[in-house]
């Protein structure tokens, strides 16, 4: 079961209509996928806000957030609400000496005073989009962030994984090789043959795409069976929980290919890591 | 002809789309459907007014902002909604968390007298979900499932921090956490539809 594949069961399977060997499948899936897992968690969020005591929020709050939608607007023109007001004795005056200096005051006078506004407009314009894009940094700030936070889970995962098995009686623990322009990657796998899980921790494979992932096989009999998939990060190092759906035992080896994320129950990129069980 | 666009009656996928393009009466329409259970949700986890109306606030103005990052095909628009919002009040929490240099998972408990503070999350579902319908929901979990469930979606721990909280390995929090939603799930959505019906 891949991602795509579990996004479209999770629904059925918190309302119990997934049974048997397809809740299964899925479980191990969630068990061993960080993104799946986040996407449950995420499903039962709007039952939890509908189901605390309920509150109306003030007036205010929308009055806030109409008048930050109305000052965020990209379309946002303050040219309207420009006023330049000239004193009432200016045109008493103008009329005295429409010929002479003093009309030439008030030109000026209003010329600077337009240019003034002008100018606080633009200044005005830069302050608002200089808010807006530092409000946008903090919103990418913050998914940073949470992706550390995944990631800093992953590794203390991986560890307790790693520390668990190879005190677990039947680990075994076997290497991976890379391959062609992958020559210098190499990967370690760790099998507990009594949990039926294995770690794969790899290091030295070259960053991907966004829309690329590592996909993992284990192979028996020549036929390549999916096993979960990971991305590596900028030093090249990447890691995942194995859960295989049958017996370790029963496979012969294990390869990694590169996939489009999301991507086919059959692979169709090359082996850039792979060997025997 | 020209019809006037029906904002109440229209689906939430259709608001979103009318968001997107830069639609103020749907996001208006959008903030009438789901502000009280956004300001709810966040109030109940921050017991703080004051900074639910912010998360609120925050939380609707990131829908206007990002509403063309919105996929119609990736789940519905309440999913993606209140995720938002849990995770904006959960930011909050983790904010206050680091500012009082607190560890323990009830530190939405902080505004409570301090002789009513409990480390036990049984209790912590006793006060403080008292007369909602999310009480009895949480007493039809197992306790060690109520337990990770609380710490995760009220307190905003992560599965790591709830795993050394309970002493418990992550895979178990992880089970636990996942049988939990389930049962939540079939015992909430039914009592959220009637609801939905009733108009309540």
């Amino acid at each position: 079961m891949d991602c795509s594949d579990a996004e479209d069961h999770v629904v059925p399977y918190l309302r119990g209509a997934l049974v048997g060997d397809d809740a299964a499948t899925l479980e191990r899936h969630i068990a061993a996928c960080r993104n799946c897992s986040r996407a449950m968690a995420e499903e039962i969020v709007a039952d939890l806000a509908h189901a605390v005591q309920q509150k109306d929020p003030p007036q205010s709050v929308k009055d806030r957030l109409l008048g930050r939608v109305n000052s965020y607007s990209p379309a946002r023109s303050t040219w309207p609400n420009l006023r330049i007001r000239i004193p009432r004795y200016a045109g008493r005056f103008t009329r005295r000496a429409a010929l002479g200096w003093g009309g030439g005051v008030v030109v000026a006078l209003a010329v600077i005073l337009l240019a003034t506004g002008v100018w606080f407009n633009d200044r005005l314009g830069d302050i608002s989009r200089n808010a807006e894009q530092l409000s946008d940094e903090l919103a990418l700030a913050r998914e940073r962030e949470s992706e550390v936070i995944s990631a800093v889970e992953g590794h203390r995962e991986a560890t307790y994984e790693l520390i668990r098995m190879s005190s677990t009686p039947g680990a075994s623990v076997n290497t991976l090789l890379g391959t062609g322009p992958w020559s210098t990657a190499r990967g370690v796998v760790m099998f507990s043959y009594t949990s039926n899980r294995g770690l794969l921790l790899v290091t030295d494979l070259p960053a991907l795409p966004s829309d690329r992932i590592y996909r993992v096989w284990l192979i028996k009999d020549g036929v390549k069976y999916n096993a979960g998939w990971f991305i590596v990060d900028p030093l090249g190092y990447g890691q995942t929980i194995i859960i295989p759906l049958a017996p370790f035992g029963q496979f012969d080896g294990m390869s990694i290919t590169i996939e489009p994320k999301g991507g086919s129950g059959n692979p169709t990129g090359v082996n850039v890591l792979e060997g025997d069980l | 002809m020209v019809r006037a666009m029906n904002y109440e009656e229209a689906d939430d996928k259709i608001l979103m789309e009318c968001i997107s393009n830069g639609d103020k009466n749907a996001l208006e329409s959008l903030y009438s459907r789901y502000s009280r259970p956004v300001y709810s949700l966040s109030i109940h986890m921050l017991r703080d007014p004051t900074a639910a109306e912010e998360v609120t606030q925050d939380t609707f103005f990131n829908v206007w902002r990002r509403a063309g990052s919105y996929k119609s095909n990736r789940g519905k628009v309440t999913s993606w909604l209140f995720s938002i919002a849990h995770n904006r009040t959960i930011d909050e929490l983790r904010k206050r968390r680091r500012e009082y240099n607190k560890v323990q998972y009830d530190v939405d408990l902080s505004n409570r007298p301090t002789e009513s503070r409990s480390d036990d999350p049984t209790e912590y579902v006793s006060v403080q979900f008292e007369g909602t319908r999310l009480k009895s929901a949480l007493m039809t979990l197992r306790p060690e499932q109520r337990d990770v469930v609380v710490l995760a979606y009220f307190g905003g721990l992560t599965h790591s921090e709830i795993s050394r909280e309970l002493d418990q390995p992550l895979g178990t929090v992880k089970t636990r956490m996942r049988l939990a939603m389930k049962k939540l799930r079939e015992v909430l959505e039914p009592q959220i539809r009637e609801s939905a019906e009733h108009g309540l």
